[in-house]
This record gives C-alpha cells, structure tokens and sequence, in this order.
C-alpha cells in the first residue's frame, strides 16, 4: 500500500489539470492506496475560495473536493502565505486585518510549506498538478 | 529524507511560477529534504543576473543565496539555451557563477529525473 501526496499548483481553470487530479485522487482511493494529504500551493490555492459559486457549464471543483473530503475524509491543506496574498483568508485572519468577509473553511485547513514537507517524509510518492 | 529534484521553466517575471517554486526550494532543505535545482525551457532565464527594482524581488539576487540553504546541485539545460539563442548572453553574465550550475544534456536531465524520489515543475 503506497502513500501518496498530491501537490496542486495550478488554479481551477486551467483546462483539466483540476479534473485530473480528482480522478486521479479517487483512483488511488479505489486501488486500496492512501492519499496522505492534498496541498494547495501557488495559484492551486484559488481551488480553496469558498465564495466560487457554480456555473452549470464546467466541473464544479470546489463542491468536488467538498464531496472528496466527506467521503473519504482526505487532508486537504492550503499554504496559509500562498492563499493570503491571493485573498483567501480564514475567519481568524479577516478578524484580525479588520476585513469583513473570509473565505476560507472546513474542510480545506491552513498550512504551511513546513507542514507539508514534513508529511511528504511518510510519502512514497508525490504527484503534482 | 526524500531526494527532490525542482525544475524552474517559466521566465523569471512572467508569472509567480518562479517564485513559488524558489521558496518551495527553499523550504524543502529545512524539513530534512535533499533539493537539486534543474533550469529549462524559458528557465533558463532565470540564470540572467538582473538588477533590483522597488516593489519585485529581485530574483536571480534570491536565487544566488540557494547555497546558503544547502541546495549545492544546480543544472541547467543546455538545449533549452540553445533554442532561445541565450547561451553568449548567459556566458557573460550568469547567476549560475555564484550556483556552481552545471550544464546538461537532454540524457543527462533524464539521469537527474529518474534518480530523484520526487520532481516537481514550477
């Protein structure tokens, strides 16, 4: 049984590295093998805007990891600098900064490269997408 | 410990590919990662020492300081050179100085590629 991390770089628009990656995460699911964790990185960390809202004409990525995570219960993490310099921001940091609104929640987590690289330690493999 | 091997393709300004993926290399060697650093296609670019402008880091100067953080193994492709017609321009003026970047070949890249545990492309 192999331990994989999946490293998602691009954003949710760019032709279908997003669907890809979904099918290759529940792919690896359904074979018996474990997805250590999901991280969201550079532009990928625009999966984890909770303020996307459906358009009916493409893949709905977002309510995709929601649906992901529920099943399957993966570890989905977010580069906490990645995602605030893109305005992605968890309540306790829109609290902090006096800004209104946030959009980062459950079941997307905060994390740093720190975290992910210590993980990555228990990984056989790392896919990026 | 995991052998990672970074490969740097986007010029550096275009985008903020090049930078993430210099903090990703960055980061990496402080969790008990070994890092190797492989420029092609428009990456090799990055290699161009470039002056600083207010309000951009300046990123051929953080590249330089990648020995600082035990990422010693740099390379760049030599084809990928060849094929933007900069190898004069990187001959002259070269942050690969202060790396130690060695240049490779198509084969010897895919030597680097099948000896590291994990790649990764920014």
């Amino acid at each position: 049984m192999a331990e994989y991390s999946v490293l998602i770089t691009t954003p949710p628009f760019n032709g279908d590295s997003a669907q890809r990656a979904l099918s290759f995460i529940k792919g690896v699911i359904s074979n018996g093998d474990t997805i250590n964790h999901v991280f969201f990185y550079g532009d990928g960390v625009y999966h984890t805007n909770s303020l996307m809202l459906e358009t009916g004409d493409s893949l709905f990525t977002y309510g995709e990891w929601e649906k992901l995570s529920s099943a399957h219960n993966v570890n989905l993490m977010v580069c906490i600098t990645a995602a605030v310099k893109r305005g992605i921001v968890s309540q306790q940091e829109a609290i902090e900064n006096g800004i209104g609104q946030s959009n980062l929640q459950a079941p997307f987590q905060q994390a740093g490269l720190g975290e992910f690289f210590t993980l990555l330690h228990n990984c056989e493999r790392l896919v990026q997408f | 410990m995991a052998a990672l091997l970074v490969r740097f393709t986007q010029s550096p300004y275009g985008n903020a590919l090049s930078q993430d993926g210099l903090d990703f290399a960055l980061a990496a060697t402080n969790y008990g990662h070994e890092v190797k650093a492989l420029f092609e296609n428009e990456g090799v670019l990055q290699l161009v020492k470039t002056d600083s402008i207010k309000g951009i880091k300046n990123h051929s100067k953080r590249l330089s300081s990648m020995p600082f953080f035990d990422i010693e193994d740099c390379y760049a492709c030599t084809e990928s050179a060849k094929a933007l017609n900069v190898q004069s321009t990187l001959q002259n003026n070269l942050v690969a100085d202060e790396l130690t970047c060695q240049w490779v070949s198509v084969e010897e890249k895919l030597a680097l590629i099948e000896s590291a545990d994990h790649v990764v492309t920014f």
